[in-house]
């Protein structure tokens, strides 16, 4: 989603605050973030580092304003070191509720929107203050790295089919392709790899100017959707179908599929395929797909979320395979925590 | 004052992790020497001293680094460590379990038939030897079964891993098992009866490609090590790194790049340089050793150079030559096999993602040293000429289309085996007779678009010595000329951009290459620079 608001230059959080859905009180008056001289910085989200600068050199020079000479900075009165640090304080906490306002405008007013559903990110849980600093670093830093592949993978299938295509990310123009070809490769994958004996087997041609896409044999983190369709992957079916959670058991189980995860699952994970050949070089260009799970694979197309008639596209899905073991392999190294920081008082 | 409470910890992996100089006891074993002589009969080459010393160290010290500049030998000499470690325990009839890891199949294959290799020399000196060893790659359902069939093929997913596991738990005798951090980890799990990823396996572990290998993979592997087990460490922390979603500005000390470099920056462990390079001649290395190996990275074969005779300018096209590629006798020159680095630059214009100039110019070199090295029909087979002869690196997949269908399309070439046309990241751990690069970007704003990628000095380190005996770049001036405005991408991009405008020096010369745009040609002029004849 791209939100646009009435700012001329800049997005500062700030104004960006004030913009989106600003409280107002019974006269209709607006509340608005703000802060006093000398703590922002005019175009940016940064509190001015002088601050903390002056704080610890303890020479401050930063003065309040007096309205009775406006014109004469030098007779404003300094600040008092406990007035800067009260200051900083402010200024950041400031700066945080501005934040909160916009997280908490955007989740009132498009919740149904937002589609980024992620557990909430913590980089050193509970369950891991137990374990060495260094430890703890690497997990927050795999779980950071998982994130950002998962957005561009996001990003990646956010752009139009052709860009898909013109980056290499995605194969289009899929169709089922028949014929003795694509029999005879049937065979021969079934006679010589037991895995697909009697696996359901699809095969498709796809179009020539995907032979270069960035997909190969074995991948299975792929999904198949028509190229036409304003779907994403990464919201539940049901969703697409308006079901709620007992109307889509029940029709799931009138499918002979009863397990309760199916209810749930994304769009994605119900079109998931496995490349189980890439014939990317003849002419046409053709491939066999395996459903992730046959029966969601069925179904989705018996409920119209796939129609095979239609161009196809097939798209990279994401999964994170790694941040969970990472963090249990660490744990399982174990070693000693830091000590325990005691907060110091300020006087 | 109190004792401070301890906490858990699984050995040998904590130690390593957190304190392995407190492992660093010298355990001296009386026979090193005596098994380097053993092993030195089934080597191809005897090992140089630094190689020795390797050797050695994986003995005396629990944890060893091997720093293996290009070409220096680290998977041999790796092979060679494990067939040591196997052929003590044959001696002491305690069967080892050796762990080879990596940061992905193909490089955990290298090893694994090199180790192939020695055991079938050593079974040919000597015929049957004491123990039987089983060479295993682990892999998941999804990924290739190892090609060299000499490698036993298990399935994580198969009876198959339940049984290897039992194996290595039984110790009936030596196994030498390969796998991805993970894959191992989950057979771990999956037998451990506690559900952690933890075994205590592998007498000796080792890790090839340890500058690609997270700190944190390596942990997992560590997990899988005897209390008493040793670890070799072989990387080249100056080739490419870790794949990550984002990098760390400030790697804390290697902790957020990879294993090798975080031993070395946290914890001071130096390694043993493997000094003597055995794949490229003194002008492709002489760079590398500038920029790079400051501990030495002398040339085995000084002299190396392209077999091939260049047949002399005619100022004519050769007979076989497509009518849809235009010819230059400029060509033959930059084929010249005494002319082992050449840098063509030329000015700036607008390609980014691919360059149909630097691809047309790519496919006629590719052809004419095809048809050199034999007329059609004969020479050296497809499969043998895109894997032994000539690799072409681009660093966008744009690009690679473009080569790939001219080659097809405008050459002739077939389709099958493909031509190998890739990112330098698919070329790490491999090496060609000639290697040609195309640099594509030739925008200014695009290449200060993505400056750290495309003048990263690890990256352009891997592509210049994959070339046996000769390289070829072509790169426009706006990626030569470039200043980035971050000084420490400026300080990296020197390692490319000097090595064009300082180091190709010997030959200077302007020269005008033709191309084909909207069916004119028309023609470029560029400089070509080069290197020539060290001695």
């Amino acid at each position: 989603m791209l939100l646009g608001l009435p700012i001329p230059h800049d997005y500062s959080i700030f104004e960006t605050a004030n913009t989106l859905f600003p409280v107002r009180n019974e006269n209709g008056d607006t509340y608005e973030f703000r802060l006093p001289f000398g703590f922002t910085t005019p175009m940016s989200d940064q509190i001015p580092f002088e601050r903390a600068y002056e704080l610890w050199q303890d020479t401050i020079f930063l003065r309040h304003f007096d309205s009775r000479f406006p014109s004469n900075p030098w007779l404003w009165r300094r600040y008092t070191r406990d007035e800067l640090y009260e200051g900083i304080k402010h200024a950041t906490s400031t700066h945080l509720r501005a934040l909160q306002h916009v997280v908490r405008r955007l989740r009132e007013h498009y919740r149904d929107r937002l589609i980024l559903r992620k557990a909430p990110f913590h980089a050193a849980p509970p369950a891991q203050t137990r374990i060495p600093e260094r430890a703890r670093s690497l997990i927050a830093f795999e779980k950071l790295n998982v994130a950002c592949q998962e957005i561009e993978n996001r990003q990646r299938r956010a752009l139009p089919v052709e860009e898909r295509e013109a980056h290499f990310f995605s194969i289009r123009g899929l169709s089922p392709a028949i014929g003795a070809e694509v029999d005879a490769c049937i065979d021969k994958i079934r006679a010589t790899d037991a895995r697909f004996a009697i696996a359901e087997l699809r095969t498709f041609a796809f179009a020539p100017t995907s032979r270069d896409a960035r997909i190969n044999d074995g991948d299975f983190l792929l999904a198949l959707s028509n190229e036409d369709d304003d779907i994403e992957l990464d919201v539940p079916w049901r969703n697409y179908l308006g079901l709620s959670f007992p109307d889509a058991q029940t029709l799931l189980s009138t499918a002979g599929l009863n397990d309760n995860w199916m209810v749930n699952i994304s769009l994605g994970r119900m079109l998931q395929v496995e490349v189980v050949r890439l014939e990317a070089m003849r002419e046409p260009p053709y491939l066999v797909l395996r459903p992730g799970h046959s029966g969601l694979f069925r179904f989705a197309i018996d409920q119209g979320l796939l129609n095979l008639q239609r161009p196809l596209v097939l798209d990279p899905l994401f999964q994170d395979f790694s941040s969970e073991r990472v963090a249990q392999a660490l744990q399982a190294v174990g070693g000693n925590p830091p000590p325990m920081r005691r907060r110091r008082r300020r006087d | 004052m109190a004792a401070r409470k301890q906490y858990p910890r699984i050995e040998p992996a904590h130690g390593l992790l957190y304190e392995p100089n407190s492992l660093q006891m010298s355990r001296p074993v009386d026979q090193v020497d005596n098994l380097l002589e053993e092993v030195s009969n089934y080597l191809k080459n005897p090992f140089n001293p630094r190689q020795e010393e390797a050797f050695r160290t994986s003995f005396t010290q629990r944890l060893s680094l091997l720093w293996g500049p290009p070409g220096t030998g680290k998977t041999t000499v790796l092979a060679g460590i494990i067939l040591g470690w196997i052929e003590q325990s044959w001696r002491s009839g305690n069967p080892i379990i050796v762990g080879v890891g990596a940061s992905n199949y193909n490089a955990i294959d290298n090893v694994l038939r090199e180790v192939a290799d020695l055991f079938q020399r050593l079974q040919e000196h000597q015929g049957n030897p004491p123990g039987h060893v089983r060479v295993v790659r682990l892999r998941s359902q999804s990924a290739k079964p190892p090609l060299d069939g000499r490698i036993e093929d298990v399935a994580r997913t198969t009876p198959a891993a339940t049984s290897l596991a039992s194996a290595i738990h039984e110790r009936a005798s030596c196994i030498v098992v390969g796998g991805t951090w993970q894959q191992l980890g989950r057979v771990a799990q999956a037998v451990s009866g506690n559900n952690t990823p933890v075994a205590g396996w592998f007498d000796l572990l080792v890790l090839d490609e340890a500058s690609q290998i997270p700190v944190a993979h390596a942990a997992a592997y560590f997990l899988l090590m005897r209390e008493d087990g040793h670890l070799v460490l072989a990387g080249d922390h100056k080739q490419l790194g870790p794949i990550y979603g984002f990098e760390m500005r400030d790697s804390a000390q290697g902790l957020f790049d990879c294993i090798f470099s975080y031993m070395q920056e946290t914890h001071g462990i130096d390694p043993v340089a493997l000094d003597r390079n055995y794949r490229t001649n003194t002008e492709i290395s002489g760079w590398p050793r500038e920029r790079f190996y400051s501990e030495g990275y002398e040339a085995f074969f000084p002299e190396r150079r392209l077999t091939i005779v260049v047949p002399p300018a005619t100022g004519r096209p050769p007979a076989y030559w497509p009518a849809n590629l235009p010819w230059t006798d400029v060509f033959l020159r930059l084929l010249d096999p005494e002319l082992p680095v050449v840098v063509v630059s030329y000015g700036v214009h607008t390609s980014t993602l691919s360059n149909p100039f630097e691809a047309q110019m790519v496919t006629a070199l590719a052809l004419l040293y095809r048809r050199i090295l034999g007329p059609s029909g004969q020479g050296p087979g497809d499969h043998e000429f895109w894997t032994e002869h000539l690799g072409i690196v681009t660093p966008h997949r744009a690009q690679m289309s473009t080569i790939r269908n001219l080659l097809v399309d405008a050459a002739g070439m077939p389709m099958d085996p493909p031509p190998f046309v890739d990112t330098v990241d698919r070329f790490q751990g491999q090496e060609r007779d000639l290697m040609i690069a195309s640099y594509v970007v030739a925008d200014r704003d695009f290449v200060a678009a993505e400056e750290a990628f495309i003048l990263n000095p690890r990256r352009f380190n891997v592509t210049l010595t994959r070339a046996r005996s000769k390289f070829i770049m072509f790169v426009s001036d706006a990626v030569l000329q470039h200043l980035p405005a971050d000084a420490d991408v400026a300080r990296d991009a020197a390692h490319l951009q000097l090595f064009a405008e300082n180091y190709c020096t010997s030959v200077m010369e302007e020269v005008t290459l033709p191309y084909l745009e909207s069916e004119k040609i028309r023609e470029m002029t560029c400089r070509l620079r080069g290197m020539r004849d060290l001695k």
